[in-house]
């Protein structure tokens, strides 16, 4: 794959260009990291919606949207996420290669104006506030993804586990903020909240795909902003006792959402993201192999690492009278990892999807970017192709001993009680 | 070996199509950049198969529903094995599903690609099927299907297509019931494998980096030629109008979910290329972010940009037109669908909108083909239902204001319509 570069615009601010002609779209993404806190996270949570609904420009979002269609099909979008105990606020904006636009228009530029537009320049109203309109949809939709969240019950399950675990920290706060912050904002307070966002954050930003990214102009924009700080995992307290949880719902199938923490360091990562591997992450691991295959307890049962928070969640859907028996089987393939029952085959078949899921991150612009955003807590940027070539080199002695160093932390069932 | 070279003008790509000796249609897409490849081994055989007449016999035959999926879980159990361990010994990362349509069977890799399709060749070839093995799996059918009952936005999917559909089998769930798959037996499951899985029903798709001369020499080595057989789908005649036309069901969610749309009047064949293109941009004309309908149910707080969607669904003997998402006012929005297709039925399409439609859904097909799996699994799909991928591109392009105008007269009839919500409890 083509490298990744990296310019340093400032401490707070760091370009990545992953340029490749081979690709037919480009995308630039702006990333802003800041500490997860109870009482901004609805306040900063709106922000990437609200300011990139419309531009000077494009006044409106019916104007703004036939212009990115205008454009190809282009796409400026907003996202907000977490990882571990900060906020990721994220603004980019995508479309097709120049070398495919029918009228010859340059991309790249047309791209960068855009999304320069509403970070350094959003739309405001005779009053200096985010206009009323826009302001009143993004609050109403917010509040419609949260019930979104709840509709969908894999995810709601895995929310629930992650709020108990880490229940009155940062890193246990929704991603949005709550319903009620969300309720409550206003327009006065969001005003301040956007250039505090951009004196406060770390930046890092993306130029992807076909074009010719230009630092000169990024160090132009961006320079002056941001704010640096060292990133850090989210410290490990070890659990006194497994946290426990549980909801009743009328519903056909019962969900199961536990949690382990592990205290490991950013060099670990790579270990970690083997054992969850091993033990729920491929149809070779043992919980597929066995809470699926052999015991026909579930569809799935699989197991996922959270670097950023350090936890390994499981998640599995079951007959309501299997919940038990379920969670008692995944602890079982757990201790058993941890005395050892893993062979060598596992260990390679664990070993071989990963390298081949690292090797891809070079074929998606979003892979690209996920990988390096993912990565801040580490002092340089491995790249896929070192990270596969290191992960090759760990023992089964090794992985065994992370699987040892898990607590088991949360468990949230969410109990079928029959669908009405 | 016929072997034919076909290049996209618009997409500046090329691939290769093959006639295989065999039987089977085989697609290499190269693209020497990437650094995977998938691979797609697929037949057209999907859930709506249910009931099908061979040309070697003289009746057609009735069977459970829910079997292309339940064979597309066996199949990966053969006499060597299961085939996931097989490929965990490459490291590809393998999976299949069961469409309405089709069933295919799937791997990416950024290594050993020859030993992975020779496994993929193998292990599609190789049914083994035993009592056992065959009551084991129902438990974790049963948990899919469980999963699904669970899920609001299938089932107000699936409510929707039985509240359209008096007969055509669109309207049973993929994976079938709980009980319809009590009634799988071994022996159904090497009755259909033997009768949609000849290699003439099949297709294998691969696009990233590969060489074509050694893909073609794997094939050699591992395709089974079987006796041809014709396969003809069987449907009851299906009815114009539509079951009913408003279906509700309760469920534990927080905002309402809707399904609306049109039922349209079909033969057998699926839609051309043309037609489907006409389709596309008349939806994205009508109801794209850019669109007044969207704007207005924005505005009146009816839809939110995150679920709204709409989508051309079609295939044999079946066509709708649906739109999508969340509302707190299901009803209304429908009202405002209907109301907008009776506006453009009388002023005309805007011009302005129809050129931004098709620049923006030139855009998007173009920015689909980075991506070796959308590749791969668009030729699959596109062979399955008779057409080609950069003919597709091509009648996009083309298009004239005209051949879209013509749609909104034949398809959208307010009396054909249906309306499919989830409420909360």
């Amino acid at each position: 794959m083509s490298q990744i570069k990296t310019v340093s615009i400032t401490d707070a601010v760091r370009l990545r260009c992953f340029t490749d002609p081979h690709f037919k779209t480009m995308k630039i993404s702006v990333d802003m990291l800041i500490p997860m806190s109870a009482l901004k996270a609805a306040q900063y949570g709106i922000l990437p919606s609200l300011v990139s609904r419309a531009t000077r420009e494009y006044p409106d979002y019916a104007s703004l949207s036939g212009r990115l269609s205008e454009l190809y099909g282009a796409s400026l979008d907003s996202s907000v996420r977490k990882l571990g105990e900060y906020q990721v606020l994220t603004l980019s904006a995508a479309g097709i290669s120049s070398r495919y636009a029918l009228e010859g228009e340059d991309m790249f530029q047309e791209l960068c104006g855009l999304l320069f537009s509403v970070l350094f320049d959003p739309l405001r109203d005779k009053d200096g506030l985010f206009p009323q309109e826009g302001f009143e949809q993004e609050k109403r939709q917010l509040l419609e993804l949260k019930d979104a969240e709840f509709n969908d019950k894999i995810v709601y399950a895995h929310q629930r586990c992650e709020e108990i675990l880490f229940e009155g920290q940062p890193a246990g706060v929704n991603r949005h903020g709550s319903r009620e912050e969300i309720a409550s904002l206003n327009r006065e307070e969001l005003s301040g909240a956007w250039q505090e966002l951009l004196q406060n954050s770390r930046f890092e930003v993306f130029v992807l795909g076909d074009c010719e990214p230009n630092p000169e102009l990024f160090r132009e924009h961006f320079s002056s902003l941001g704010k640096p700080f060292q990133i850090d995992y989210l410290p490990f307290e070890a659990p006194s006792a497994v946290k426990r949880a549980a909801e009743e719902m009328p519903l056909a199938q019962s969900k199961l959402s536990m949690a382990f923490r592990a205290d490991f360091r950013p060099e670990e990562r790579l270990l970690f993201q083997l054992m969850s591997a091993v033990f729920g992450g491929t149809p070779s691991s043992k919980l597929f192999q066995n809470v699926r295959e052999k015991q026909s307890l579930c569809y799935y049962c699989s197991a996922s690492l959270d670097s950023g928070s350090r936890t390994l969640y499981v998640e599995s859907g079951v007959e309501t009278e299997n919940l038990r028996r379920t969670e008692e089987e995944i602890m079982r393939q757990w201790e058993l990892l941890c005395s050892g029952e893993l062979t060598e085959d596992e260990l390679e078949a664990a070993k071989l999807a990963l390298c081949n899921s690292m090797r891809s991150v070079g074929d998606s612009l979003q892979a690209v970017e996920n990988w390096c955003v993912s990565r801040v807590f580490e002092e340089s940027l491995e790249t896929p192709e070192e990270a596969a070539e290191r992960l090759m080199q760990y023992s089964r002695e090794e992985v065994v001993a992370a699987a040892k160093r898990l607590v088991p932390a949360a468990v949230f069932s969410l109990v079928g009680k029959g669908q009405q | 070996m016929q072997i034919e070279k076909v290049t996209g003008e618009r997409a500046r790509d090329s691939y290769y199509k093959i006639q295989h000796p065999s039987g089977l249609s085989i697609y290499l897409y190269p693209k020497e950049s990437c650094s995977t490849a998938y691979a797609v081994f697929g037949a057209k055989y999907g859930s709506i198969d249910t009931c099908f007449q061979r040309s070697d016999e003289t009746k057609p035959e009735t069977v459970p529903e829910g079997i292309a999926h339940y064979l597309e879980h066996k199949l990966f159990e053969s006499e060597d094995g299961d085939a996931f361990e097989r490929f965990a010994k490459t490291g590809a990362s393998a999976n299949a599903f069961t469409s309405f349509e089709s069933t295919c069977y799937l791997f990416s890799c950024t290594d050993q690609l020859y030993e992975s399709l020779e496994i993929l060749l193998d292990f599609v070839q190789s049914p083994h099927f035993t009592e056992e093995s065959v009551a084991k799996e129902q438990g974790i059918i049963g948990q899919e299907i469980k999963m699904y009952d669970d899920d609001p936005q299938w089932r107000v999917m699936f409510n929707y297509l039985r509240a359209m559909y008096h007969t055509h089998p669109i309207r049973q769930d993929i994976a079938g019931t709980v009980e319809s798959i009590a009634e799988i037996t071994p022996e159904y499951l090497y009755r259909c494998y033997r009768t949609f899985y000849n290699l003439g029903n099949m297709a294998l798709c691969i696009a990233g980096r590969l060489d074509v001369e050694r893909v073609l020499e794997v094939c050699a080595r591992n395709l089974k030629t079987s006796k041809p057989v014709q396969v003809k789908r069987v449907f009851a005649p299906e009815p114009e109008t539509v079951v009913t036309a408003k279906v509700e069901q309760r469920l534990s969610v927080s905002l309402p979910l809707f399904q609306f749309g049109f039922k349209e009047a079909v033969s057998g064949e699926c839609r051309t290329e043309r037609e489907i293109a006409a389709m596309e941009i008349l939806l994205e004309t009508m109801a794209s972010d850019s669109s007044p309908l969207f704007q207005d149910l924005l505005n009146r707080g009816l839809i939110n940009e995150t679920s709204f969607s709409y989508e051309y669904f079609e295939g044999s003997g079946y066509a709708t037109v649906m739109f999508g998402g969340e509302s707190r006012d299901p009803q209304a929005v429908a009202e405002a669908i209907v109301a907008e297709t009776e506006r453009l039925k009388r002023t005309g399409i805007d011009p302005a909108a129809f050129t931004r439609a098709k620049k923006a859904i030139y855009g998007e097909n173009i920015a689909a083909l980075n991506s070796t799996s959308n590749i791969a699994n668009a030729l699959a799909s596109f062979t399955f239902k008779g057409r080609e991928l950069f003919a597709y591109l091509d009648a996009l392009a083309e298009l004239q204001l005209s051949d879209i105008q013509q749609i909104l007269e034949r398809v959208f009839d307010e009396s054909k319509t249906v309306l499919s919500v989830i409420l909360p409890l």
